[in-house]
């Protein structure tokens, strides 16, 4: 084995590449190669398709800088930030090299960002799928329709023919980075786990800002180290679950992290919500198979099935050894919101201590989150 | 072994000496630019009172939105946990705190042993808080100190003030005195809105038999009462009421 100290060179390329100065270079690097670029805001657009076309998936991390004066001329103060965060990046020109943008209709933010974005013709393209609310029979259904929908619309925008292969190749390479990311996860289970919650959180980012390939080929030859890394435990650490949707700085988590507490689990879209659920194409029918797992993997609020989202918290609080919830809710993100009231009372009924938040896209109000956070982490201890 | 508690609040700055779990001496001062400034300000004056040396103290725990940056500080603990010790303490029967300080407002829950249930906690914005009493009395060209009492005098017209925002109330206060309202009756609703938020806040908590007030606001008589009459709860007040988060923080040190 190589030397800890390269293993952590190593491991810090994949920990700081969602960081602003890093996060565009594999997409630069795909530019120089004639590889088109697309930016992705949430977890439901299949990336396999858009990889199948030979286009490299790249997810939208909205400018941290606190003001957007960009974004506010088309968007009001209280709507999703990061929506509000993304339009500044683009209208800023830091986004100039994407080819295009595709995303959900999440909920309405996602929707006038998408106007605006189609409005403004930056980047030079933009496709909204629609998305069901639910998962029935009927709901999938229509999601099949919107995944297949998808394939020409890559094929045009890449200029090439989608076959069966690309879409299993893809699913192949897909699996096997949500298969090492799982590894991972299950490592979070150990008393002293190799990860902090903010590095988990610039791992699960760094995933979708490079190329599969090359993350999972990076990933797989830190797997053995990451079982021997023990980073040091300051006294006696509570073990938390983090909640919360498009939380994508680990400045957050360092927050929380600093309170005497470490974050072993998470219920991000940003983290366990991107990678859980493997497609299995086995049995053929790939692009099937393929919409059938977006659909089915814990899903964001806006899916509305919050029973079942709490008791998938409620399990992994079992699975993680966790001793309490902390959510960051991002102001005037609605689904999360409403479903906070929801989840309160049925991780009280479980007896688990819950801690809900509001806070920024950008980092700020530091301070005021960390002394509840430390307040709440004082009271499970 | 002397243990120290040190709150720096946003307005003033609270140290207290203890020595087996009874106080020996404590001092309020202001909270200057500079919290640790303060904070060795207040320990100095508090061990001038005592008699003692920085020497003599054994232990010290920070608490207070200045908590984390004293040099000098064994340990930092939130205002939270110790408000809920210090309210314990002084009242083992205490369920409810509420604790009201320069610039923010808690409402916590405890157990029969002093530790924190629940809480919430409200330093977003100065509404509801003491700054929020200040800019009133301001306005009205009263004392701080004459409010609270002069707030329970026999009301003429019943006034509504906003609660929401400190910036909005002033404008409130100005709109009421160009029409001509009674000062009196003007602080009345303004003491109203402040209580409205407040008992907001704890119902959002939950009310538990008993309840203490703590922090600079518990010393408002018209706060006090109006808070007691909403819930139909007599609240303790501990005899310095401002010192209680210091007390909480001295009495959490390791003994």
């Amino acid at each position: 084995m190589k030397s800890n100290s390269n293993m952590e060179d190593q491991l810090r390329v994949l920990l700081q590449a969602n960081q602003p100065a890093n996060r565009a270079s594999w997409a630069a690097v795909a530019k120089e190669q004639g590889q088109k670029v697309l930016g992705l805001l949430c977890i439901y657009v299949p990336e396999e398709i858009v990889a199948a076309a030979g286009v490299l998936p790249w997810r939208i991390t909205g400018s941290w800088e606190e003001s957007t004066p960009h974004a506010s001329f088309y968007r009001p103060e209280m709507t999703c930030r990061y929506c509000s965060h993304v339009l500044e990046s683009v209208l800023a020109g830091e986004l100039d090299f994407l080819d295009g943008v595709a995303t959900t209709q999440v909920d309405d933010d996602f929707k006038r960002l998408w106007d605006v974005l189609s409005y403004v013709g930056k980047p030079p393209f933009a496709h909204i799928m629609y998305l069901p609310h639910t998962v029935s029979r009927t709901t999938l259904a229509m999601w099949n329709k919107s995944v297949l929908d998808l394939v020409p619309v890559m094929e045009d925008f890449a200029g090439v023919k989608i076959g069966e292969q690309d879409i299993l190749k893809q699913i192949e390479i897909y699996n096997e980075m949500r298969s090492l990311l799982y590894s991972v996860y299950q490592m979070r289970k150990k008393t002293n786990p190799p990860l902090t919650g903010a590095e988990m959180l610039s791992l699960t980012t760094a995933a979708r800002v490079m190329p599969k390939p090359e993350f999972n080929q990076r990933l797989e030859s830190l797997l053995p180290y990451l079982e021997t890394r023990q980073p040091e435990l300051k006294g006696n650490q509570s073990r938390l679950l983090l909640c919360g949707e498009y939380l994508d700085n680990p400045e957050y988590v360092r927050v929380v992290e600093n309170s005497g507490a470490l974050v072993v689990m998470d219920e991000l879209d940003t983290g366990s919500k991107y990678f859980m659920g493997m497609v299995d194409a086995s049995q053929g029918d790939a692009l099937g198979q393929l919409a059938e797992r977006y659909m089915n993997r814990p899903g964001l609020s806006r899916m509305g099935d919050w029973r079942g989202q709490a008791e998938q918290i409620i399990s992994w609080v079992k699975e993680y050894d966790v001793q309490g919830v902390v959510e960051l809710r991002q102001l005037y993100s609605l689904p999360l919101d409403y479903r906070a009231f929801y989840l309160g009372n049925l991780l009280q009924e479980a007896g688990i201590p819950y801690l809900t938040l509001n806070r920024e896209y950008h980092p700020s109000h530091m301070g005021m989150l960390s002394t509840r956070v430390e307040a709440f982490v004082e009271m499970i201890q | 072994m002397i243990v120290c508690g040190v709150d720096i609040g946003s307005l003033s700055t609270k140290a207290v000496l203890m020595e087996k779990g009874r106080p020996l001496a404590w001092r309020i001062v202001p909270t200057g630019p500079d919290s640790v400034e303060s904070a060795q300000r207040a320990v100095a004056a508090v061990l001038a009172e005592a008699g003692l040396t920085r020497a003599d103290i054994g232990y010290t725990v920070a608490t207070g939105y200045g908590r984390a940056n004293l040099p000098f500080a064994d340990k930092a603990i939130t205002e939270i946990s110790c408000h809920a010790a210090g309210s314990h303490w002084s009242f083992p029967e205490v369920r409810t705190i509420l604790d009201m300080g320069g610039q923010d407002c808690k409402a916590i829950r405890c157990d029969g042993n002093g530790r924190v249930k629940n809480f919430l906690m409200n330093d977003k914005c100065a509404a509801g808080t003491g700054r929020y009493l200040e800019r009133v009395a301001d306005s009205l060209g009263l004392a701080l100190e004459d409010i609270g009492p002069l707030s329970l005098q026999e009301r003429g017209e019943v006034l509504t003030v906003g609660s929401n925002c400190v910036v909005f109330a002033e404008g409130d206060i100005i709109r009421l005195q160009r029409q001509g309202k009674r000062p009196l009756d003007i602080l009345a609703g303004a003491t109203d809105a402040i209580v409205e938020r407040i008992v907001e806040l704890l119902e959002r908590v939950g009310v538990e038999p008993q309840l203490c007030i703590s922090g600079g606001v518990a010393k408002n008589l018209g706060v006090v009462r109006r808070v007691e009459h909403k819930l139909g709860l007599e609240a303790h007040i501990a005899p310095e009421p401002q010192i209680v988060g210091a007390l909480g923080a001295a009495l959490l040190a390791p003994v």
